[in-house]
């Protein structure tokens, strides 16, 4: 499923990012497929924050919607 | 200290990111580059002795800054996550490291394993690298200290400690730079993929330790981008704001500093010189008159704009460098979805209520060209600038809250319908919003204030020569009776359409050359609230700076630029005029 159903608080590893250029950005960013990450807000119909390792990244609704995971 | 070890690991890689350098080296040219805030800014201000954005928001610097030191060029680049093609500050940064003979490298040590991927690009591309170890105080009070020395063996080029806002670091940064060498490093894989995980391995040797829980930061870091705690805080910090600009400094500051000051003692002042010079007859009237050079010029300038203007950048930098910025673009990037845009344009919006040109300047940090004309035309229609809307709630207080809340509310009904109106014609679709969230932080009071007084600075030095035209222009035509004219011209548009006094056509003048001296034009014809409310609009709504349009045909293009000029004649007087027949209708002008 898409990492924007994901509920807060939930950690979570990306499965795959389907958008080329939303893999490159969040690959540099250190938010690679595979990388284990912490929903910690979704703000209604708008981005979902993620976070790794202290370090945070908003991610419009759509995209996140893109940003395939597997609960763990 | 690392020695230099040959050239030979250049190019380990075989995407087109870390091709060799190619043979187009600049002679002794120094490019600092690095992810978006780290402080590569903060140290090109330090080296070159010119000022450079210093702020807690990725992407200020937009544009490469140029300076000097000890002989050799300084560039400061544009902050990117990696190099390659895939954005214009990434084309930018590339080309500059491509064209370096020396390359500091800043990064951020108390995140480094984000660093970690662009700084093994830079030290494969065989030019010689320095890597400045920034923020090391941060990164040392949450326990993740990177070993620089260790750094230097992995990567083969020196490793210098330093906390740039502080100056610390940066006498050994500059012998550094001395000794740069190519690096030992060379990845084995070739994509963006196995970069990752060699940055990450190589932050593994590099910070072994844990991070220490800093429990407060952590809990507003995350509490502020939440719906129940981030919108109290944005009203709380916009409250403080408004309170600061608005109240503080817009009305009893500027209060004395343009009446008392201004106004009382250096207008007859500069009256008296020009007496005792035995200046007389249109001169005098240009020089020291009603619309003079040495008379309205420095009063409006020295003490009403420059009060204010200090007051918003000084609110400003408080918000951008505690972090708080990106999270408000976060919070408001739905709401920013129905004008077609994301949430990243909240920053060209807010910078746009100091100065629209330096908002229309930010518009660079947008992705595409849609967003780009989109936020362009929002600016320069309906966002009245830091200047202007002092002049206006000025004017309006003097009303009651009914007219001021009357005038937000046209101002911001205007905002979405010119959002709603471009997002529907304009092809494409808004880019989603993708933004690292910095940590919030306490902003460093040398930094928030070396950085008011800049852009401070900048704004007026941007604004007086514009200023200064646009009173000559007006006194000019007010000498030689183009003035009389141009009111006649106007009168049927500004008496018959706009139910305006004809002196009001005056104000329409200023505000070809500046809106907010339009708006100030209006201040002493004692129109009635109704009469206020619509010359206000309509000046608000009218043609942006004569500096927000030359950066607008730079930015965009000659033909945007005059199509939106145009467009404001078209909206500002349209909108007037049905605000003027509604307020008959409702009985309320008289």
């Amino acid at each position: 499923m898409g990492i924007d159903r994901v509920p807060v608080g939930t950690c979570t590893r990306i499965e795959a990012i389907e958008d080329p250029t939303a893999r490159r950005e969040l690959t540099r960013l250190g938010f690679e497929e595979g990388a284990d990450v912490e929903v910690i807000s979704r703000i209604p119909y708008g981005p979902v924050v993620l976070q790794r390792r202290h370090r945070q990244v908003a991610i419009g609704r759509e995209l996140a919607r893109q940003v395939r995971v597997t609960t763990k | 200290m690392s020695g230099c070890h040959g050239n030979s690991a250049a190019g380990g890689g075989s995407d087109s990111s870390t091709v060799v350098a190619p043979p187009l080296q600049e002679a002794g040219l120094i490019v600092l580059a690095g992810n978006p805030n780290v402080g590569k800014s903060a140290i090109f201000s330090h080296l070159s002795g010119t000022y450079a954005e210093v702020s807690n928001f990725p992407g200020t610097t937009v544009e490469a800054m140029h300076g000097k030191w000890r002989e050799r060029s300084l560039v400061d680049a544009p902050g990117t996550y990696g190099l390659g093609e895939h954005s214009e500050e990434e084309r930018i940064t590339t080309d500059l490291v491509h064209r370096a003979a020396t390359v500091v490298n800043v990064v951020d040590a108390a995140h480094l394993d984000r660093d970690l991927f662009l700084t093994t690009q830079l030290v494969e591309t065989g030019v010689p690298v320095v890597i400045a170890l920034n923020l090391i105080d941060e990164a040392r009070r949450s326990g993740v200290e990177p070993d620089a020395a260790q750094l230097e063996r992995q990567l083969g080029v020196p490793v210098v400690p330093t906390v740039a806002v502080k100056g610390e670091g940066l006498k050994e940064l500059a012998a550094a730079v001395e000794r740069a060498c190519p690096g030992t490093w060379s990845l084995k894989g070739s994509d963006d993929m196995a970069r990752r995980r060699a940055a990450d391995e190589l932050y593994a040797q590099v910070v072994p330790q844990e991070r220490q829980r800093r429990r407060f930061a952590e809990w507003l870091g995350r509490a502020s981008v939440t719906l129940h705690w981030g919108i109290p805080m944005i009203t709380l910090a916009l409250a403080g704001v408004y309170f600061l600009v608005g109240v503080l400094v817009a009305q009893n500051l500027v209060g004395f500093t343009e009446v008392r000051m201004g106004q009382e003692m250096w207008e007859p002042f500069a009256r008296s010189i020009a007496d005792w010079v035995g200046l007389s007859g249109p001169i005098r009237e240009i020089l020291v008159g009603e619309f003079g050079l040495f008379t309205m010029t420095v009063t409006y300038i020295v003490f009403l704009l420059a009060p204010l203007v200090a007051a918003f950048y000084f609110a400003l930098a408080l918000l951008e460098d505690s972090g708080f910025l990106p999270r408000i673009a976060t919070l408001v990037d739905r709401g920013l979805g129905v004008l077609g845009l994301n949430g990243r344009a909240v920053i060209p919006i807010i910078l746009g209520f100091g100065c629209v040109t330096m908002g229309t300047i930010t518009t660079r940090l947008l992705s595409t060209k849609r967003e780009k004309t989109i936020a362009t035309a929002l600016l320069n229609f309906a966002i009245p600038c830091s200047a202007q809307l002092a002049v206006i709630a000025a004017l309006l207080a003097g009303f009651g809250g009914a007219w001021v809340f009357a005038y937000a509310l046209i101002i911001f009904g205007m905002l979405v319908a010119v959002g709603t109106v471009l997002d529907r014609l304009l092809p494409g679709k808004t880019t989603p919003l993708l933004i690292e969230l910095p940590p919030m932080r306490w902003p460093r009071p040398g930094a928030v204030l070396r950085k008011t007084l800049n852009k401070g600075y900048w704004f007026m030095q941007e604004a007086t020569p514009w200023f200064a035209a646009g009173a000559l222009i007006v006194s000019v035509l007010h000498v030689t009776g183009g003035l009389e004219l141009w009111q006649r011209g106007l009168r049927p548009l500004m008496v018959g359409w706009l139910d305006l006094p004809a002196e009001t056509a005056r104000a329409i003048v200023m505000g070809l050359v500046r809106r907010d001296f339009g708006a100030a034009g209006l201040y002493d014809m004692g129109l009635t609230p109704a009469q206020a409310l619509v010359a206000l609009v309509v000046i608000t709504l009218f043609v942006p700076c004569v500096a927000s349009i030359m950066v607008m045909a730079k930015e965009h293009g000659a033909r945007t630029a005059t199509r939106i000029w145009a467009g404001t004649w078209i909206v500002a007087f349209a909108v007037g005029g049905i605000l003027a027949r509604i307020l008959t209708w409702l009985g309320v002008a008289s």
